[in-house]
C-alpha cells in the first residue's frame, strides 16, 4: 500500500465529509460561530443556508444538484399544502402520487435507470434483438437515497393526516437539508423533529454533549473503520485468487468491521452535530453485532431505515395480519435494492429474507433460548451476508467463497504463505479495538466515568489521533456515500 | 467528583497546538531546511535538475569489459542478487519467486529513509542497508524506488536517488546494478491525481535512466510488460490502480529474468 506524506486531502474526492480537515477546522467552527451568534428566530435560516453550502461542497462538480434539492423542497411543500386543502380522498391521493412520483422519479433516474437499461439490453440480446438502450452514466447526487426517503415520509404522513402540512417553507427546507443528517441519515420523520424545528434550546451543556458524541464517532470512523477498510482494500489489491483461506476470513471480518464503524461512527457524528444545534436525533444503531438473530440484527442496525420500511411499506401492506410472507418478501427485496442498483444487492436482500423467514418459523426462538448458539450463528451469518453485499461481481463473489471454504473449489496457487500473519500483525490493534467496541462495555464504562479527567484526556487524544490520520491522507470516503 | 468539561480541554489543546505550530514555523524558518514538501512541484518544466551526469566517469576503471545484453536467465540468476525497493518489491518477494535473493524492501520505503530503516532480511536480526552491503558480495543489485517520494521536491529526490546509486556502486563495485523503472498507475488514477500522474512518473523514470551506463548499471522498464499501450498501467492487471494483482507478480519476475544481462568478455 502506498503510504506517503501527501498534504491534506488527496486530489480525488474533495468532498467535505465530517471526517475531514476541511469540515472540522474550517466549515464547522465558522458555521457554529455564526449559528450561535445569530438570534433565535433566524437560526433556521443560517442552518438552511449553511446546509446548502455544505451540500455544495459535496457536489462541487455538479452544482445543479443543489438546485435539484431546493426544487424538491418546493415541490413537496406545494403538494403537501394542496393535500391539506381538501378532504376528498381522491384529490389527496392524486397530490400524493404527484409528490411521490417526483421524489422517486429522480431516485430512479439517478440510481436505477442504468441498471434497468443494462438488464433490458441483456434480455433483448438473449432474444436476438439488438436494441441497445444507451446508458446515462449519471453521477449520483450525494445523499439522494436518504433525503428521498425522508421527504417522502413527510408527504405520506400528511396524506394519512398524521401531521398537518408545514406552512413555513423554511422549516420544511431545514428539515430536508440540514447537514448533520443530509448525507447519511438518520432518516427522521417530520413529526419527530417538528417541535424542535420551531423551538429548541441551545446551551453549553448541549455543545459539550455534542462535541463528545462527535469525537467518539470520529474516532470510530478514522481509527477503526478506516484501518479495517485498509485491510479489506489490501485483500482486494492482492486479488482474490491470491489470498489464503485465513486471510480471506480476516478480510471479510475487516469489511464487517469497516461497514459497521464507518456507518455507526458517521451516525454518532450526525447525532453530535445535531445536539450542538439543539436537536435530538434518534439513534441508528444499538450494538447490532450482539444480536442473536438476523431479525434482532435489523432492529439494531440502521434502525431508522428499518422503521421507514415498517411504517410506510410493511404495515400499509398488511403487516403481520395479512399475507405476511409476501409483505416480508417485498420489504427485504426493497431493502436490498435500496442499498444498490446491482444484482448482488438484490441477492443480499433475498438472503436476508430467507434468514428472517427461517427464524420466524422457529430458528429464532431456538437462538434466543441458547445465546451461545445465537452468537455463533451470527458470527457466520453476518460476515457472509456482508460478502454478498460488498462484492458486486458474482464471479468474484464465487471466487471469494472458494477461498473461504476451500472444499468448494480449487485455486489459491498464487498465494503468499503466511499472508494472514503479516496482515494480522499489521492490523492487530485496530481489529482488537473493533471487537471490543462491538460490545456494550466501552460505552458503559464511558457513561460511568464520563466527567472524569482521564476520560476527557482520552477524548482529546482520540481527537488529535484522528486529525493526524486525516492529515496524512488516511481518510477513505464513507462507504454509504454511494447511496 | 469534579466534572471535567471536554469542550474546555479540547479548546485548551487547540490553543496549545496552535502555539506549538507557530513556534515550529518560526524555528523552521530560522534553520533553513534545504528542501520542503512541495506539491507545487507539479510544474513539469522538463529540466531534470542538478547532478544528472552519468556515473560512467565516477566509477573509476571499468576495465573496458564488454557485457552481452539480455538473455533470459534461470532462477539461479537470483542466487547472489539483492532487491531494494518499496511495496512493489515486497509484492515481488511475496507473490513472485525471487529464489535465494536477499530482499531489502518495505511498504513506504523511499530514498529519504533507505539508509535509516532496519529491515529483517530472511531470518535473523533486522539490519540496515549499509551493514547488509558490507556483509556480502552481491552479483546483482536491483533498485526500484521513486513512487513514495512523489510528493516531495523532485530535485532533492533525484539527488538522494543518485546518492543511493553511488553508495551502492562504491560498496559493491563488482555487482551489476539494475535500476528499475517505477510502475505506471492506471489512466483513472493518473487523471484523478496530480501527484501520482504518469507524466510525473515518466519524468522520474527518465532521470533514473540517465544514471545507467550500460556497462554495469542498467535501466529496465517493466511498463513495457504491463502498459495499456497509452502509457498507463492496464487496468486488467490491477484492482487498486497502482499495484498489480498478486498473480501477476510471477509474470513480473519472469520479465525481470528476461532482462538479465549475462557476464561477457
Amino acid at each position: 500500500m502506498i503510504r506517503s506524506k501527501t498534504c491534506n486531502s488527496s486530489e480525488e474526492g474533495k468532498i467535505m465529509v465530517f471526517s475531514s480537515i476541511t469540515f472540522i477546522f474550517y466549515f464547522l467552527p465558522i458555521f457554529l460561530a455564526i449559528y450561535y451568534l445569530i438570534p433565535k428566530r433566524l437560526k433556521n435560516v443560517v442552518l438552511f443556508i449553511g446546509s446548502l453550502v455544505f451540500y455544495y461542497f459535496g457536489v462541487k462538480d455538479r452544482p445543479v444538484y443543489v438546485l435539484l434539492m431546493i426544487i424538491s423542497v418546493f415541490v413537496n411543500y406545494i403538494t403537501a399544502i394542496q393535500m391539506d386543502k381538501t378532504e376528498e380522498k381522491a384529490v389527496r391521493k392524486r397530490w400524493l402520487a404527484v409528490g411521490l412520483f417526483y421524489n422517486f422519479g429522480w431516485l430512479f433516474v439517478f440510481k436505477y435507470m442504468d441498471f434497468f437499461s443494462g438488464n433490458l439490453n441483456a434480455l433483448a440480446g438473449l432474444f436476438g434483438k439488438e436494441i441497445q438502450i444507451p446508458y446515462a452514466n449519471l453521477v449520483l447526487p450525494i445523499g439522494i437515497s436518504f433525503y428521498t426517503f425522508q421527504i417522502s415520509s413527510y408527504l405520506i404522513d400528511v396524506y394519512w393526516e398524521k401531521i398537518k402540512a408545514e406552512r413555513s417553507i423554511l422549516s420544511l427546507g431545514t428539515y430536508l437539508c440540514m447537514f448533520p443528517q443530509l448525507i447519511a441519515g438518520p432518516i427522521v420523520t417530520y413529526s419527530s423533529v417538528k417541535k424542535q424545528l420551531k423551538k429548541r434550546s441551545h446551551s453549553f451543556f448541549k455543545l459539550e454533549q455534542g462535541l463528545r458524541e462527535f469525537t467518539i464517532g470520529l474516532g470510530l470512523k478514522v481509527l477503526i473503520a478506516n484501518q479495517a477498510g485498509s485491510l479489506w482494500n489490501q485483500v482486494n489489491a492482492i486479488g482474490f485468487e491470491s489470498i489464503s483461506t485465513p486471510l480471506a476470513w480476516l478480510g471479510i471480518w475487516a469489511y464487517t468491521f469497516q461497514i459497521y464503524f464507518d456507518f455507526y461512527g458517521y451516525s454518532l457524528m450526525a447525532k453530535g452535530l445535531g445536539q450542538m444545534l439543539g436537536f435530538r436525533f434518534p439513534d441508528n444503531f444499538h450494538n447490532p453485532y450482539l444480536a442473536l438473530s438476523m431479525t434482532d440484527f435489523w432492529r439494531r442496525w440502521h434502525i431508522t431505515l428499518g422503521s421507514w420500511f415498517r411504517e410506510y411499506v410493511y404495515i400499509p401492506m398488511g403487516g403481520n395480519r395479512r399475507h405476511m410472507l409476501i409483505n416480508t418478501f417485498v420489504v427485504w427485496m426493497l431493502t436490498g435494492f435500496w442499498h444498490g442498483a446491482s444484482w448482488n444487492f438484490i441477492l443480499w436482500g433475498f438472503l436476508l429474507f430467507l434468514l428472517i423467514i427461517t427464524e420466524k418459523k422457529g430458528l429464532g426462538k431456538f437462538l434466543e433460548k441458547y445465546p451461545a448458539a445465537g452468537h455463533l450463528y451470527m458470527m457466520f451469518v453476518i460476515p457472509l451476508s456482508w460478502l454478498v453485499f460488498s462484492i458486486t461481481d458474482l464471479g468474484q463473489m464465487r471466487l471469494y467463497l472458494t477461498r473461504l471454504f476451500p472444499f468448494l473449489g480449487s485455486g489459491g496457487n498464487t498465494v503468499f504463505q503466511g499472508d494472514f500473519i503479516k496482515y494480522g500483525k499489521m492490523y492487530l490493534i485496530s481489529l482488537l479495538a473493533a471487537v471490543i467496541c462491538c460490545t456494550g462495555y466501552p460505552r458503559k464504562l464511558y457513561e460511568k466515568k464520563k466527567y472524569h479527567f482521564l476520560t476527557g484526556l482520552f477524548l482529546v487524544a482520540v481527537f488529535w489521533a484522528c486529525v493526524y490520520c486525516m492529515y496524512i491522507g488516511m481518510d477513505d470516503p464513507f462507504l454509504y456515500f454511494q447511496f | 467528583m469534579r466534572r471535567y468539561s471536554y469542550t474546555t480541554m479540547l479548546a485548551a489543546s487547540l490553543c496549545l497546538a496552535l502555539a506549538a505550530w507557530g513556534i515550529l514555523s518560526i524555528v523552521k524558518n530560522s534553520t533553513k531546511e534545504p528542501w520542503t514538501v512541495s506539491v507545487a512541484d507539479a510544474a513539469i518544466s522538463g529540466e531534470i535538475g542538478s547532478g544528472q551526469k552519468t556515473l560512467a566517469g565516477m566509477c573509476g576503471d571499468i576495465q573496458g569489459k564488454k557485457w552481452k545484453k539480455k538473455k533470459k536467465a534461470t532462477r539461479a540468476y537470483f542466487d547472489d542478487a539483492l532487491f531494494i525497493g518499496d511495496s512493489r518489491t515486497v509484492g515481488l518477494s511475496e507473490y513472485g519467486n525471487l529464489g535465494k535473493a536477499d530482499v531489502f524492501a518495505d511498504s513506504g520505503m523511499s530514498v529519504y529513509k533507505i539508509f535509516d530503516t532496519k529491515i529483517q532480511v530472511h531470518s535473523g536480526k533486522k539490519t540496515d542497508l549499509e551493514s547488509l552491503l558490507k556483509k556480502k558480495n552481491y552479483g546483482k543489485i536491483y533498485i526500484m524506488l521513486g513512487i513514495n517520494e512523489m510528493g516531495y521536491s523532485y530535485d532533492k529526490t533525484m539527488d538522494k536517488y543518485e546518492e543511493l546509486v553511488n553508495k551502492v556502486h562504491k560498496m559493491q563495485p563488482d555487482a551489476l546494478m539494475y535500476l528499475e523503472a517505477n510502475l505506471h498507475v492506471t489512466k483513472k488514477k493518473s487523471k484523478a491525481n496530480r501527484i501520482y500522474s504518469n507524466k510525473k512518473i515518466d519524468r522520474m523514470n527518465q532521470a533514473i535512466k540517465k544514471l545507467a551506463n550500460d556497462t554495469d548499471i542498467f535501466y529496465i522498464d517493466v511498463n513495457e510488460r504491463f502498459d495499456d499501450g497509452k502509457g498507463n498501467l492496464d487496468k486488467k492487471y490491477t484492482a487498486d490502480d497502482s499495484h498489480p494483482l498478486g498473480k501477476y507478480y510471477a509474470d513480473w519476475v519472469d520479465w525481470i529474468l528476461s532482462e538479465a544481462v549475462e557476464d561477457g568478455v
